[in-house]
């Protein structure tokens, strides 16, 4: 067995304990992976869930009853774990956050926040790997809201389809994205919508009811909050409303960057 | 069903647009309703009510319609917010 790692995801303290033959190997991809996310150390205090990772084609009889990412090579294994502690920090921050399927950047300076949410396939994590050289990543996954309008930041490992298009999880540092800053308040909230056929990016604002129903879509666990409409609502409004942003190119977004990030 | 009884539905939230419109989250749906809908709902918060009162009081805050009585175009509308859940018959 491998050392483990802790791993902050959404407030949740992970310990990802690698198990099996190719535990060695294995340790250390997450921790380069997680860069951003570790904890500075395993002796910090106990995890608030421990995931087991193991190579092989099913559970071991020991860790029944544990949370266990299994997938049947190193590869997909992590590719496994990214989607298992993202799913068990989703669940446990329930009826807590407000979770927006969404890639986050930050200016590097001020700190202020742009937002682009959308669904699998939308352009998330391109917008993350074209534009994360300039503002800092904050995630190409999740941006979650607390109750103050704080943003937590998740700069998980991006999923990056290799030349033998094969899923990889690459570290954020390894693909030369900026280190989160204390992310500020949002500046820009946008529902991505990509198209091949647009010559230029176009910005439409979305009236706050639509917004709230368009926004609802993309929310993680959104009748577990108390007052749902309200809490996305408040996220749509700190963030100066939602812009629909019709584009074709991720790079043609860096247009919405320019400035201090300040309104 | 014109002369039915209504009530509000179990709405889980609400939150209201400068237009008049609303949207409103019932069980799990997330759901933008207009004007002359989100009044509907708003009458009911008082308590039941029957479809002739409801055409009155839409009648008072939006003018008589045009196309129709006010009494069956409530009725449709009623009727759609009852598919949604957001009103039930008593």
């Amino acid at each position: 067995m491998s050392a483990p790692i802790q791993i902050d995801v959404l407030g949740v303290t992970i310990e990802v304990v690698p198990t099996g033959k190719e535990a060695d190997e294995l340790g250390t991809l997450l921790s380069r992976a997680w860069d951003r996310c570790l904890v500075s150390e395993v002796s910090t205090g106990p995890a608030d869930l421990v995931v087991h990772a193991v190579v092989g084609r099913r559970t071991p009889k020991k860790l029944r009853g544990e949370v266990v990412a299994v997938a049947p090579s190193v590869e997909a294994l992590m590719e496994v774990v990214t989607q298992t502690v993202t799913v068990e920090a989703i669940t446990r921050r329930a009826g807590d956050l407000v979770m927006l399927h969404a890639c986050a950047l930050a200016h590097p300076e001020t700190g202020a926040v742009k937002v682009f949410v959308g669904p699998s396939g939308m352009g998330k994590t391109t917008i993350a790997r074209t534009l994360g050289g300039r503002w800092a990543y904050l995630t190409d996954e999740t941006a979650a809201f607390a109750e103050d309008g704080e943003l937590i930041a998740y700069p998980k490992p991006l999923s990056v389809i290799t030349e033998e298009r094969h899923k990889e999880q690459v570290s954020p540092s390894d693909l030369g994205l900026l280190a989160s800053v204390q992310p500020g308040d949002v500046d820009g909230l946008y529902l991505l919508d990509r198209r091949d056929d647009v010559a230029q990016v176009t910005l439409e604002p979305v009236p706050l009811v639509e917004a709230v129903a368009l926004l609802a879509e993309h929310t993680s666990y959104l009748g577990a909050l108390e007052r749902p409409l309200h809490r996305v609502a408040e996220v749509i409004t700190a963030g100066g409303g939602l812009h629909r942003v019709t584009y074709a190119d991720a790079g043609d977004l860096a247009s919405l960057l320019n400035g201090d990030g300040k309104r | 069903m014109t002369k039915g009884l209504w009530r509000l539905g179990d709405l889980v939230d609400r939150v209201d647009g400068e237009d008049g419109r609303a949207v409103v989250m019932v069980g799990q749906d997330v759901l933008v309703v207009s004007p002359v809908a989100a009044a509907i709902l708003d009458l009911l918060i008082a308590g039941e009510q029957s479809t002739a009162s409801l055409a009155e009081s839409l009648e008072a805050a939006f003018g008589a319609p045009v196309d129709a009585t006010s009494e069956a175009l409530t009725t449709q509308v009623v009727q759609s917010l009852l598919e949604a859940g957001l009103v039930v018959a008593c």
